[in-house]
């Protein structure tokens, strides 16, 4: 009974549970942190629960009836006269892609929930509004109803908002506000393209209901489903009849699509010079690549990561990223594949130039976390690249590389914070000769900064070598890459090795000095907190890195449909 | 003679919200004759009361309307009462409760206390005849109701700003009604009418000559535009809304300009002249609108006081709603009116809070809302919510009001083909971007500051933020359900 409403629960738990703490009075303040925590740990036995029931036979992606742990419950039913009605519907379900999201969330959601144990002013709002993010991640991941989705996308904002605004560094106010400006601008152009597919796309079901082909209430046949779309395409049903749904998965079906809509396939309708569904591609891409970041839309980052607090740091790389390369795969690329192909080129580039231009600035980077936040571009530029060759190889890449970038980028964050926390200082060039005064601490940094640049043995290995091989695949399976971006992305591994081993060297070894005003005593090694939430991360970085079968197994089915249906449009595209 | 008396007299039934609001108003009048001063509690009270009698009748007035095919004509189709009609009476007699729930238990107006009652019923009368009028000279009378009494009202802070604010107003007002007394007799001259839903009428617009029409529309339009405090003629506005007491700036902010809307609709339908006009007027409002919209949040961007803010703020959402009649469909004008009742609900709200805020703490600047989470974390929320509502952010109302006016636009550009719509949909849009900085202001402060001097803590349980909380929970509630209010307004029917 409970199992089938497994997923309502790990996005509302932490909801409700917000609610509670904001309404606890202030004097219980020290209980805060153990409802964080034990709402994050029980996401996580929940988490553990989807994944034993989880079946990575199905792909899901395409088929609403192949997601797993499935929930559909009509939300609203907004009857427009001659317009049609506009619905939307509360759908949360899992497959290959957002199974592994799921995963990485609440894992990292809970070291962040442990790096958050230090937060020592106005406790109650910090953890209520923790917890609003916490539920508004898992809902973006697992919605998927547009509306739904966007919704969570949109309320993922304000808490990030004001955690960054009111416990960051020095410049918070002015680094809140620009992430929430940012995200908010791209989420506009998100609206604008979810008007317009809703505008476009029919719920075939729903539809046979207004139009009287079946009575309410009773289950729609395949058949009545593929009658409808076949009247629908040849125009015969009336426009007031019509319901305009919101669901993802509907989208990605042409036989839905009105024809003469904004996003009809057959009938290109051409806005503003350029054809309709290419447009809200493009839309979509660039909403969801501020929140990737893609250079040059990324200054939003490093400003956002240096005035964060730790565990924010650790939230925001570990997971908020990510939501910016699902979105990609689940709406533009899954909805409108067409423009995979026409845009590939340039995202690629984009990608090609995310890796080189983080990795540079990575490397002239003074502060610690600013460098970290860097490679984080550099590395989300490989998610990109990956996404944009359109190969199983590349696609996989991507997507192994956004659950490893999430565990190790997350350890990153949190070594910045032990080091900042000690020496309230973050400037590479204050310290000298760490491994004398922390050894432990080193241990762990080094074993980090070799996992992020990409050691065989490590996740971030295994992603970025299948991303390489995918995107130099591309350009004999599909033609959407050519073979020098890969050449040039590879350069890429190099920077990071060059940036990441200098500051070893800088920060780690020789003589041991300090250039700020620090006792010897307080610069003490890692405590148990530390390596609770280290060791857990070292551990999952290594296994994705010896055992890649595991990940690759769970998404290798939807994978598979998803590059089938980008490889149907490439065709056309190059035959062109 | 004999007809037209039973014409009258006939009508007298459809017209009992109406006849409630004068009665009322009179009532007051003779009520205000007694020792006034002392008796301020139960002029609030009476008025409560009259309200909320109208209010059942006009329910009840829905429940009739429900079964009506055609616009009822009434006292020789000077007014019509139609399911639309009978909508904006709900809405504007709801503000109107509300606003005079606002002042309840305040002593502000002393011993002018039932001329402020009556005259804010003088508004509301105007109001209904505006949105029932269905001829020129109604639609000229039942704006001068509406304004004069509105300019009396804004003097109602007895300083000095609020006499020049009324002044002004008056003078702008005076220039407008002119104006559209000017087009409405050009009107005239060309077709012979004043009935706007006559034949004759339309045919004479149709044979008139394209550059008098033209000029006499527009003219037309600008007294519209004023009381719906659309740019260029919202300039009266701010002043306005900042010298006036704030249930009156809040009264004004819906009741007026939602009525001059309702008419606005009906105008563009006749002047549209089922499509065969020789102006395509949605050049016109689109850059109405986009001027609105622009100037609205330009301008809000640099205010301090609050009250100034929601006025800027208040002129942009003017310019949405003029948005929706770019559109021009009847899914277009269905969302309007879902706009419309959400604009009332949050709009209503943030001045319920801003009133509370000045009447018990004196603050009227947005830096005096420092801290105010930390002393009444209640309000503090409820305040950021109804901001990101104005915003048009979910999960609020205010973002499906903006989602379905935004969808009639793409529909309007995807059916017809009007670049226009697209290009107000683009601009719209973006100038949400520039709201959030705006509307952000206020959560900023009340979050992020610390106050120096923190309010006493105190409870904050009165009728007014009682039923703040109650809009906020409304506003919350029509992004998660908007089919219920969305029911209520499918019952509506336009002649498209």
């Amino acid at each position: 009974m409970l199992n089938n409403y497994l997923l309502s629960i790990i996005i509302f738990l932490p909801l409700i549970a917000a609610l509670v703490v904001a309404f606890i009075p202030g004097k219980f303040k020290g209980a805060f942190k153990y409802i964080a925590l034990g709402i994050a740990s029980l996401q996580v036995l929940i988490a553990i629960v989807l994944l034993s029931g989880y079946d990575a036979s199905y792909a899901g992606v395409n088929h609403l009836n192949e997601f797993q742990f499935l929930e559909n419950v009509p939300w609203f039913d907004i009857h427009l006269s001659s317009f049609g009605h506009i619905s939307a519907d509360y759908i949360v379900g899992v497959d290959g892609l957002n199974m592994s999201m799921v995963l990485l969330s609440v894992v990292v959601m809970l070291i962040g929930t442990i790096a958050s144990w230090n937060i020592k002013t106005r406790e109650k709002g910090y953890f209520s509004l923790l917890l609003l993010l916490n539920g508004a991640i898992l809902g973006c991941f697992l919605s998927l109803d547009f509306l739904l989705f966007y919704l969570f996308f949109e309320f993922m904002l304000l808490p990030m908002y004001f955690l960054i605004g009111l416990w960051g560094g020095v410049r918070r106010e002015y680094a809140s506000i620009k992430f929430f400006l940012y995200t908010l601008f791209g989420s506009i152009f998100i609206l604008i393209a979810m008007i317009a597919l809703n505008l476009s796309v029919v719920d075939p079901a729903a539809t046979a209901v207004e139009a009287g082909l079946v009575q309410e209430g009773q289950v729609v046949s395949n058949e009545i489903v593929e009658q409808v779309q076949q009247s629908l395409a040849a125009g015969q049903l009336s426009r007031e009849n019509l319901v305009h749904t919101f669901n993802m998965v509907y989208m990605t079906d042409p036989a839905n699509y009105i024809p003469g809509s904004i996003m009809d396939y057959k009938v290109m309708k051409v806005i503003l010079g350029q054809e309709g569904r290419l447009l809200m591609f493009l839309l979509l891409f660039i909403g969801f690549a501020i929140k990737i970041p893609v250079v040059p839309l990324h200054t939003w980052l490093p400003d956002a990561h240096v005035e964060a607090p730790t565990p924010i740091s650790v939230i925001l790389a570990g997971v908020l990223l990510k939501i910016g390369g699902y979105g990609l795969m689940r709406t533009a690329f899954m909805i409108i594949p067409d423009g995979v192909g026409y845009y590939g080129w340039m995202m690629g580039l984009l990608g090609v130039i995310s890796i080189i231009y983080g990795a540079l600035n990575a490397l002239g980077s003074k502060d610690l976390k600013k460098m970290i936040a860097y490679s984080s571009v550099s590395h989300m530029g490989f998610v990109l690249l990956g996404l944009a060759s359109g190969t199983t190889e590349g696609v996989s890449g991507a997507v192994y590389q956004m659950v490893s970038h999430g565990v190790i980028s997350a350890a990153l964050f949190l070594i910045v914070g032990v080091i900042y926390e000690r020496g309230h200082d973050r400037i590479i060039q204050n310290y000298s000769g760490l491994i004398n005064k922390m050894p432990r601490y080193t241990i762990f940094t080094v074993i980090f900064f070799f996992a992020s640049l990409g050691l065989p043995g490590f996740s971030g290995f295994i992603a970025e070598i299948f991303v390489l091989l995918g995107s130099f695949n591309s350009s004999v399976v599909n033609g959407f890459l050519p073979k020098w971006m890969t050449i040039i992305a590879a350069l890429g591994l190099i920077f990071s090795a060059a940036y990441y081993l200098w500051t070893i060297q800088r920060m780690f070894f020789g003589k041991f000095f300090t250039k700020i005003e620090v006792s010897n005593d307080e610069l003490t090694d890692l405590n148990t907190r530390e390596y609770v939430m280290l060791v857990p991360l070292v551990i999952l970085a290594l296994l994705m890195g010896v055992f890649p079968s595991f990940l690759l197994d769970m998404i290798n089915n939807s994978i598979a449909v998803f590059t089938d249906v980008i490889g149907q449009y490439g065709d056309i595209i190059q035959q062109n | 003679m004999q007809e037209k008396l039973t014409a009258i007299t006939g009508s007298m039934g459809y017209f009992l919200p109406e006849i409630a609001i004068v009665i009322s108003l009179v009532l007051l009048l003779i009520a205000g004759l007694f020792n006034a001063g002392r008796l301020n509690k139960l002029y609030q009270v009476l008025a409560l009361a009259f309200l909320a009698v109208t209010m059942v009748l006009v329910v009840g007035q829905w429940q009739e309307v429900g079964d009506l095919v055609r616009p009822l004509p009434l006292f020789n189709n000077m007014v019509q009462l139609t399911s639309v009609s009978v909508f904006w009476k709900m809405i504007c007699v709801l503000g109107a409760f509300i606003t005079v729930a606002m002042g309840f238990g305040n002593q502000d107006f002393k011993d002018k206390s039932s001329e402020y009652y009556l005259l804010a019923f003088g508004v509301l009368l105007g109001a209904h005849l505006l949105v029932m009028a269905n001829n020129l000279l109604t639609i000229y009378l039942s704006i001068e109701l509406l304004s004069i009494t509105a300019y009396i009202l804004t003097s109602f802070s007895f300083n000095a700003a609020s006499k020049e604010a009324a002044v002004k107003y008056l003078l702008f007002g005076a220039a407008a009604s002119g104006v559209m007394l000017f087009g409405m007799s050009w009107l005239y001259a060309l077709t012979g009418t004043l009935t706007i839903d006559d034949v004759q009428f339309l045919d004479g617009l149709i044979k008139a000559n394209a550059l008098p029409f033209t000029l006499a529309a527009i003219m037309t339009l600008a007294g519209l535009l004023y009381k719906i405090s659309a740019a260029p003629m919202h300039i009266w506005a701010p002043d306005v809304y900042t010298a006036a007491p704030t249930p009156v700036a809040a009264y004004f902010s819906i009741v007026p300009k939602l009525a001059g809307i309702g008419i606005l609709m009906k105008w563009m339908m006749v002047i549209n002249l089922f499509g065969s006009s020789p102006v395509n007027w949605t050049i016109v409002l689109a850059t109405i609108a986009m001027i609105s919209i622009g100037i609205g949040n330009f301008s809000a961007l640099w205010q301090n006081n609050v009250k100034r803010l929601l006025a800027y703020s208040s002129i942009a959402h003017s310019g949405f709603l003029v948005a929706g009649l770019v559109a021009y469909s009847e899914t277009a004008y269905k969302a309007i009116l879902f706009y419309s009742a959400i604009y009332l609900l949050m709009n209503m709200a943030a001045f319920l809070f801003v009133n509370h805020a000045e009447k018990e703490w004196g603050y009227t600047k947005v830096e005096d809302y420092k801290g105010l989470i930390n002393v009444q974390p209640l309000l503090g929320v409820a305040l950021v919510i109804v901001m990101i509502a104005l915003t048009g952010l979910p999960p609020t109302g205010g973002f499906t009001g903006k989602f379905l006016i935004f969808s009639a636009l793409w529909d309007s550009y995807v059916e017809s083909g009007n670049d226009w719509s697209l290009y107000l949909l683009i601009f719209g849009l973006m100038n949400t971007v520039i709201a959030l900085f705006y509307y952000l202001k206020l959560p900023y402060y009340i979050i992020f500051k610390n106050a120096e001097q923190k309010p006493q803590k105190q409870l904050i349980f009165s009728l007014q933020n009682f039923i703040g909380f109650f809009l906020v929970v409304m506003i919350l509630l029509s992004f998660f359900k908007p089919d219920s209010l969305m029911r209520i307004i499918n019952s509506v029917s336009f002649a498209f």
